[in-house]
C-alpha cells in the first residue's frame, strides 16, 4: 500500500520560458504545488495561462524552444527536472502518464488503434503484440467502446472524436500508473460517457491510490470530482486550495469572475452571459503589479505597482491578491 | 417559417473493421434514417452519445460525405445531386466552424488569407482584400491590426473568432459549429456564445450547434435534436425538451450533467450497461433502457409527434403515456 500522507509529486517554484523569435519569453513563473496519492487535483484558468506548458514540463515533454529555467519536480525521491533523459523515459507512460490536449494530433493516423494501444504495454511491461492484445481489448471496453475486438483493427479516422479521446485515456491507464496528468481529457465526450470514465478513475484512486492532475475548463467536473484546485492566470498559480473552498469562498477576484461567467442550466436564454472584460496581459510585456489588475473589478492603487506574493488563507490554501494581506482593510 | 436546410431520411453506412484494403466486412450504420429541418434564423442544437453520428451528419450536410440513401436539401438545392462547380457554389451557403481552433487554422497563413480563403475557394474575385477581411474581423470584434499576423500569435478564443470570421466570409445562410467552445475557457466561451447570438440577430443566420455542453445548448438553441446510435430519438423546442423530457436516453443525459455546485452531488438516472447492443429489430436504446419492455425488443418504435412539435422515438410516447 502506498503512503497516502506523503506527496506523490511536488513541484517547487517552477519557471519555464519559450523562445519566440529568438528571445526567451517567461511563460511559467514560480509554480508550486503538491499532489498526494489518491487525490484529484484540478487545474483551471484562463486560455493561454500556461496550464498545458505546466503539465508538459512535469515529464519534460516541452515543445521546441521551451525550457525549464529553474525549479524542481520531485517524484519518488528524484528530481525529474534534472533526471537524465533515459531514466525519464522509464517514468513516462509507466509511473506518470499523460493524456494530451489534442487527441486528433497525438494519435498516429497510419497505425491501427490496436498497435498504438499496445505500445506502452510492449515498452514498459515487455509484452509482445499478441500478448498485449487481450489487455488492449479490455482497456477499450473499460472506456466504454463496444465491439472492442473489431475496433482494434481500425484506424484513428474510423473513430469519432470522443472515441479517439477515450483511446488516449485507455493508453494512459495501460501500465497502471501512480499519476495521470490529463489535459482536457473529456471535452469530446457526452456526459454519460464522461461520468463512466471519471467513475473508472475514481475506482482506481480508491483501489491503488492513483492520483489525477486534471486540466479542465469544465467547472461541473471540478465540483463533482476534484479534491484540490489550482487556478492559473498569466503563468502563475493565483489561487490554490481544497475544492469546496474554491466554490464556496473563492479568495482571488479572478476565481470569482471565472465562476460568474459560467452558464447555468437556470440561466435565461435571452440575456447575454457575463464575461471578463479585457484581455490577459501579453507574456512579452513585463508590467509591474498584479497581472490581473487591468481587468480586476476590485483593483486598488497597490495592485498596479507591486505584484502580490502568496498570502495563506488557511490550511493548504493561498491566494496571490493584496486583499489577502494580513491587516488589509477595504 | 421558411426552411433553410432539410434532411430527409438520410442514412450513412461505413465498413466495420478491416482497414484500407479489405472490401468485404459488415457495414456499420453511422447515421440511420435521420430527418430534420432547420428554419431560417434559428439555432438547432445536436446533442447525444459520443459516436452517435453527429459529426457524420455534419459532413453529410456540407456535402463532404454522400448519403447512402435519403436527401439533404440546402436552400432549395439537393446536395447529393451536385458536383464540381455546382457543389462548390451550394457549399457557399453553409460554412463550418470546427472544434479545435488550434489545428483548424493553417499556421503558415496570415489571418487575412485565412479569412478570405472561402471566397477564393468559391472562385470569387476580391477587389479589396484588406478591406473585406477587416470588415469581417470587425464583425467578430477583432481589430484590423490582426490581418498580417499568424494564428500562433493569438489565444484560443481569438483564434475561434478568426474561424468564425472565416465562416462568415461567403455570407452563408447557415453555420455549422461542431463543438466550437469546449476547448476554450469559460469566460471566452461566454464571449463566443454572445457573439453567435449577436450575429444571428444582425445577419439573420441559422446555426447547427453540435455540443456535449447541455447548459450551453439550452442557452443558445431554439430547437434540440438528441441522437443515439445514429438515430434522432427526441426533437423539440429547446425550452420544452428540458422541461418536458420524454425519451429515457435524454433523461439519462440530463441527469449526468455534472453540477458546478459541489454541495449538489450529481446522481445518474438508473441505467443498465448495454452489452452486445440491441437486436436489429429492437429500439436502439433498449439494451440500456431502465424501463425497456417486451415491446421494445420486438419492434423499433416510430418517430412520433408526442406533443405539438415534440417528436420522440419511444413506445411510451407512442402510447401517449409517460
Ligand atoms: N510551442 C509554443 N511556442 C511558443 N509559444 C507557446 C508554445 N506553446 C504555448 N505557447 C504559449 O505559452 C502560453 C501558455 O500556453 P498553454 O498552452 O500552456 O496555455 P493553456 O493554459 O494550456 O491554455 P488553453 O486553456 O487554451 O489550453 C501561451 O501564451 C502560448 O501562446
Ligand atoms: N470514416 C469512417 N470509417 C468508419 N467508421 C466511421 C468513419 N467515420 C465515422 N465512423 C463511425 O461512425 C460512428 C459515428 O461517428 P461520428 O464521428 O459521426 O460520431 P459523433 O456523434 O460525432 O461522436 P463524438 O461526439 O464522439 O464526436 C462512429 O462509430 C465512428 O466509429
Ligand atoms: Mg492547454
Ligand atoms: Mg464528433
Amino acid at each position: 500500500m502506498t503512503d497516502r500522507t506523503a506527496p506523490l509529486l511536488e513541484v517547487r517554484d517552477l519557471s519555464v520560458s519559450v523562445a519566440r523569435d529568438g528571445t526567451p519569453t517567461r511563460i511559467l513563473r514560480g509554480v508550486s504545488y503538491r499532489i498526494y496519492p489518491g487525490e484529484t487535483l484540478a487545474i483551471v484558468g484562463e486560455s493561454g495561462s500556461g496550464k498545458t506548458i505546466g503539465a508538459l514540463s512535469v515529464v519534460r515533454l516541452l515543445p521546441p524552444g521551451a525550457k525549464i529555467d529553474s525549479g524542481s519536480v520531485l517524484y519518488k525521491g528524484k528530481d525529474l527536472a534534472a533526471l537524465p533523459e533515459e531514466e525519464l523515459r522509464g517514468v513516462r507512460g509507466a509511473g506518470i502518464s499523460m493524456v494530451f490536449q489534442e487527441p486528433m494530433t497525438s494519435l498516429n493516423p497510419v497505425l491501427t488503434i490496436g498497435l498504438q494501444l499496445a505500445e506502452p504495454l510492449m515498452e514498459h511491461k515487455g509484452l509482445s503484440y499478441s500478448e498485449a492484445l487481450p489487455a488492449c481489448e479490455k482497456l477499450l471496453e473499460k472506456v466504454g467502446i463496444t465491439d472492442a475486438g473489431n475496433r482494434l483493427a481500425q484506424y484513428p479516422h474510423n473513430f469519432s472524436g470522443g472515441m479517439r479521446q477515450r483511446v488516449m485515456i485507455a493508453m494512459a491507464l495501460a501500465c497502471g500508473p501512480d499519476l495521470v496528468i490529463a489535459d482536457e481529457p473529456t471535452t469530446a465526450l457526452d456526459v454519460t460517457v464522461q461520468a463512466q470514465i471519471l467513475d473508472l478513475v475514481d475506482a482506481l484512486k480508491k483501489e491503488s491510490g492513483l492520483a489525477l492532475a486534471l486540466i479542465t475548463h469544465n467547472l461541473g467536473i471540478v465540483a463533482q470530482r476534484a479534491d484540490y484546485v489550482l487556478v492559473f492566470y498569466a503563468g502563475r498559480v493565483v489561487e490554490r486550495g481544497p475544492a469546496e473552498h474554491f466554490f464556496k469562498s473563492p479568495s482571488h477576484p479572478y476565481s470569482r469572475a471565472l465562476l460568474n461567467s459560467l452558464p447555468k442550466m437556470s440561466d435565461n436564454p435571452g440575456e447575454p452571459l457575463k464575461t471578463i472584460e479585457g484581455l490577459p496581459p501579453s507574456f512579452d510585456e513585463d508590467l509591474p503589479g498584479c497581472p490581473f489588475a487591468p481587468r480586476c473589478p476590485e483593483v486598488f492603487d497597490k495592485c498596479r505597482s507591486a505584484e502580490p506574493p502568496e498570502f495563506r488563507t488557511g490550511e493548504r490554501r493561498g491566494s496571490k491578491c493584496w486583499r489577502g494581506e494580513p491587516g488589509f482593510k477595504p | 417559417m421558411p426552411v433553410i436546410l432539410n434532411i430527409d431520411n438520410v442514412t450513412k453506412r461505413y465498413r466495420k473493421a478491416g482497414g484500407l484494403f479489405s472490401s468485404g466486412g459488415q457495414l456499420f450504420t453511422a447515421v440511420d434514417g435521420v430527418s430534420l429541418a432547420l428554419e431560417k434564423n434559428t439555432t438547432l442544437g445536436i446533442v447525444g452519445e459520443s459516436g452517435s453520428g453527429k459529426t457524420t451528419l455534419a459532413k453529410l450536410i456540407l456535402g463532404i460525405e454522400k448519403p447512402d440513401s435519403g436527401r439533404v436539401t440546402l436552400d432549395g438545392r439537393e446536395l447529393s445531386s451536385l458536383s464540381g462547380a455546382e457543389l462548390r457554389l451550394a457549399r457557399r451557403g453553409a460554412q463550418m466552424v470546427f472544434q479545435d481552433p488550434y489545428s483548424s487554422l493553417n499556421p503558415r497563413m496570415k489571418i487575412i488569407d485565412i479569412v478570405l480563403e472561402p471566397l477564393r475557394a468559391a472562385g470569387e474575385k476580391i477587389a479589396d482584400g484588406e478591406k473585406t477581411a477587416a470588415a469581417l474581423l470587425e464583425r467578430v470584434g477583432l481589430k484590423p491590426d490582426a490581418l498580417l499576423r499568424y494564428p500562433h500569435e493569438f489565444s484560443g478564443g481569438q483564434r475561434q473568432r478568426v474561424a468564425i470570421a472565416r465562416a462568415l466570409a461567403t455570407g452563408p445562410g447557415m453555420i455549422l459549429a461542431d463543438e466550437p467552445i469546449s476547448s476554450l475557457d469559460i469566460s471566452i466561451q461566454a464571449q463566443i456564445m454572445n457573439l453567435l447570438n449577436r450575429l444571428k440577430k444582425e445577419l439573420g443566420i441559422s446555426y447547427i450547434f453540435i455540443s456535449h455542453d447541455l447548459a450551453a445548448v439550452r442557452y443558445l438553441c431554439d430547437f434540440v435534436a438528441v441522437m443515439y446510435r445514429g438515430c434522432v430519438v427526441e426533437y423539440a423546442p429547446a425550452a420544452e425538451l428540458f422541461r418536458d423530457t420524454r425519451h429515457p436516453y435524454t433523461r439519462l443525459l440530463l441527469s449526468a450533467v455534472p453540477d458546478p455546485d459541489p454541495a449538489r452531488k450529481t446522481v445518474l438516472e438508473e441505467r443498465r450497461d448495454g452489452s452486445g447492443g440491441p437486436g436489429p429489430q429492437a429500439c436502439v436504446f433498449s439494451d440500456r433502457c431502465p424501463r425497456a419492455a417486451e415491446a421494445c425488443l420486438k419492434k423499433r418504435p416510430d418517430y412520433t409527434e408526442a406533443a405539438p412539435g415534440h417528436f420522440v422515438r419511444c413506445v411510451r410516447a407512442e402510447a401517449g403515456a409517460n
